[in-house]
């Protein structure tokens, strides 16, 4: 016979794992928490151990790429997911920022009142063990999330990155010793989910503790093809286990797949916009134009320089990032810039980039369906860099980087520009060789029923549906100006207040 | 780029596998498979990353003497991706003793190598390119000589 659930939760990641801690709190509630990738114990060493973070992108199965293409030239780079228990937050960089006050304004002029900072401010306190400023009124001191700050700026570092810090000052930008305040700009200590050197993934702070409540079940490699929906509610969920459909029921669902799979299991279910639907030849279930809409992400580019013949190995760059306004106008920070180590070709010059991240995006792209296989990809347009505001943006960084980078103070370090040439067009380069900084948002927008590209009401409610849910990366209505992992576990922790 | 040599003897050089191959930089075990084809390898690092790319290139006439396409085919020995190129060189006479190269390059990268994407390996494209062609202008300046 088949179980009946309070709640299903539709991925493991980082607001699912969230949300599946808290809403088990309470031993009455049968939660069901299905993962479409793996659940390995012991979690292996490779995602594990922060150091082997480039390896775990390189070499690891738990990484899902999805390719994208540039709209100038048609070229491919690879928008990525986690496909583990834990999501993102077990494969991520590990940078844990909270979203600016000024993106949660941002959402609360979008008609989400509900999402001001000042309302989520206790929910971001909450996630956190903050152990560089556990008496903070703006942090937390005893959440599941361990935070710290592996550098701080007033510790010693290599000439190099000394250099780069003074430069940087020098240059106007502030010392921003807390990251984590309402709008941090500046020279910034970033602080990490890093805790002994072991990753602190939603799996490890939030699950792992709770995997022994007899009112909690987790089935992993159980990648959900649809929903059965009659009338306003789900009745079942489908899901691939071992080969084989199983079917399970839940009182509430809760989709949290993410950015990519949140919409394919929406639209599989025939909930999204009627011609994508149609297309397909899926039957409508709910209308909804806004499924798979609306996607955002935050657009990297290199600017490379030639590094220095000598070169020591103690030069090693440490956990810091500097936040830069493209336009002094601006009402918050809107680039990372990093300092990255060389990159060394045996019979090259030492290669030496600076990144900048573009934190916003002003056009929008989407998710779509390929094919009515739940286990195919669904494909991603970003349409990144193609605002002439964005691309402005994008010079106007790589200028500053040159600036810093070209300073009499940094020549030891920082040699001739080598790519883009110094006399190249930077905005076509920037528009050929982006990357993506792995933030894809959106596509199950959250905003009042009136707007047509809204998904979810501001309670994280499907418009239209009584007991369908979407609780990941993919309501949020516009990109935040910082890494997204962060702001996912706190739409987990969301839901689960929205649920109780 | 401007060669200090005819358009004859640069395509001549360029089809000799041994001359084409020492143009290449950071190259090591070369093997030469045949007339047109060698192996190698060149060592590489990205941060902490640290590997080998080894490869089969193969030297194609397309347009005798005015364009040849060296067609790489390499794996890297961390990810295991695979890289194809095609580098194709074009030259143009620009005297009868001196010759204008061009050249451009087309990467694919299929697999996690494609992770770092154009971040790295673009630049790193672009350099060698540009090794190259250093390179060559030296080698058949000195055959000339």
């Amino acid at each position: 016979m088949q179980q009946r659930y309070d709640v299903i939760i539709v991925g493991g990641g980082s607001a699912g794992c969230a949300a599946a801690m808290r809403l088990s709190e309470d031993p009455r509630r049968q939660v069901l928490l299905l993962e479409a990738g793996a659940d390995p114990q012991p979690i292996p060493d490779i995602v594990a151990d922060a150091d082997k973070q480039t390896k775990l992108l390189l070499e690891s199965p738990y990484v899902m790429m999805y390719p994208t293409q540039r709209a100038i030239d048609g070229s491919t780079f690879y928008s990525l997911a986690g496909r583990i228990m834990g999501g993102g937050s077990s494969v991520n960089v590990m940078s844990l920022l909270r979203p600016m006050k000024h993106d949660l304004d941002t959402w609360v002029a979008q008609g989400n009142s509900d999402w001001s900072y000042e309302d989520l401010l206790p929910v971001m306190k909450r996630i956190e063990a903050d152990q560089d400023y556990p008496d903070s009124p703006l942090h937390g001191s005893d959440g599941p999330i361990y935070v710290k700050r592996p550098f701080t700026l007033d510790m010693p570092a290599s000439d190099p990155v000394r250099a780069f810090i003074e430069r940087a000052k020098a240059m106007g930008l502030p010392e921003c010793p807390d990251l984590n305040v309402a709008n941090s700009l500046g020279v910034c200590a970033s602080p990490y989910n890093i805790k002994n050197g072991t990753r602190q993934s939603t799996t490890v702070a939030y699950l792992d503790p709770v995997r022994s409540r007899s009112n909690l079940q987790i089935v992993a490699e159980a990648a959900v093809t649809s929903l059965k929906i009659v009338g306003r509610r789900v009745e079942e969920v489908r899901y691939a286990k071992d080969g084989q459909i199983q079917t399970a029921a839940g009182e509430q669902v809760v989709l949290s797949a993410g950015v990519f799979h949140s919409p394919q299991v929406l639209m599989l279910s025939g909930i999204g916009p009627v011609k994508e639907l149609e297309r397909l030849g899926i039957s409508v279930v709910h209308a909804l134009d806004g499924v798979g809409e609306n996607y955002q992400d935050h657009a990297v580019v290199y600017m490379t320089f030639e590094g220095p013949t000598e070169f020591r190995a103690d030069w090693v760059v440490p956990r810091f990032r500097l936040i830069i306004k493209s336009d002094p106008k601006l009402p918050c920070g809107n680039f990372h810039v990093v300092m990255r180590p060389p990159t060394i070709v045996q019979g090259l010059k030492r290669m030496m980039p600076i990144s900048a991240h573009l934190l916003e995006q002003r056009t929008r792209g989407r998710v779509s369906l390929h094919s009515l296989d739940a286990q195919e990809l669904p494909g991603v347009e970003a349409h990144m860099l193609e605002d002439p505001g964005d691309i402005e943006a994008m010079t106007s960084a790589m200028e500053f980087i040159y600036d810093l980078a070209q300073h009499d103070s940094m020549r030891a370090y920082y040699g001739p520009l080598l790519q883009p040439g110094p006399k190249d067009d930077w905005a076509r380069f920037a528009r050929a060789t982006f990357d993506s900084y792995h933030h894809g948002v959106g596509t199950c927008m959250m905003g009042p029923a009136t707007d047509n590209k809204a998904v979810v009401d501001q309670r994280l409610r499907v418009h239209g549906m009584d007991n369908l849910w979407v609780a990941d990366a993919s309501i949020m209505p516009t990109v935040p100006h910082a890494n997204t992992n962060l702001t996912a576990i706190m739409i987990g922790e969301r839901v689960s207040d929205l649920l109780n | 780029m401007g060669l200090e040599a005819p358009v004859p003897r640069v395509y001549g050089f360029l089809l000799d596998v041994d001359g084409f191959a020492s143009c290449v930089p950071g190259l090591e075990e070369v093997v030469r498979v045949d007339d047109r084809t060698f192996d190698g390898s060149i060592a590489a690092s990205v941060g902490p990353i640290s590997g080998t790319f080894s490869f089969r290139a193969r030297i194609v006439e397309s347009n005798p003497p005015r364009e040849l396409v060296a067609r790489v085919e390499g794996t890297d020995s961390v990810t295991r991706s695979t890289v194809n190129a095609d580098l194709t060189m074009t030259l143009d006479p620009v005297s009868a003793e001196h010759t204008e190269l061009g050249y451009r390059a087309v990467v694919d990268v299929h697999g996690r190598l494609a992770i770092l994407g154009d971040m790295v390996l673009r630049a790193t494209a672009t350099l060698l390119l540009e090794e190259f062609t250093k390179r060559l202008k030296e080698q058949v300046r000195a055959a000339t000589l």
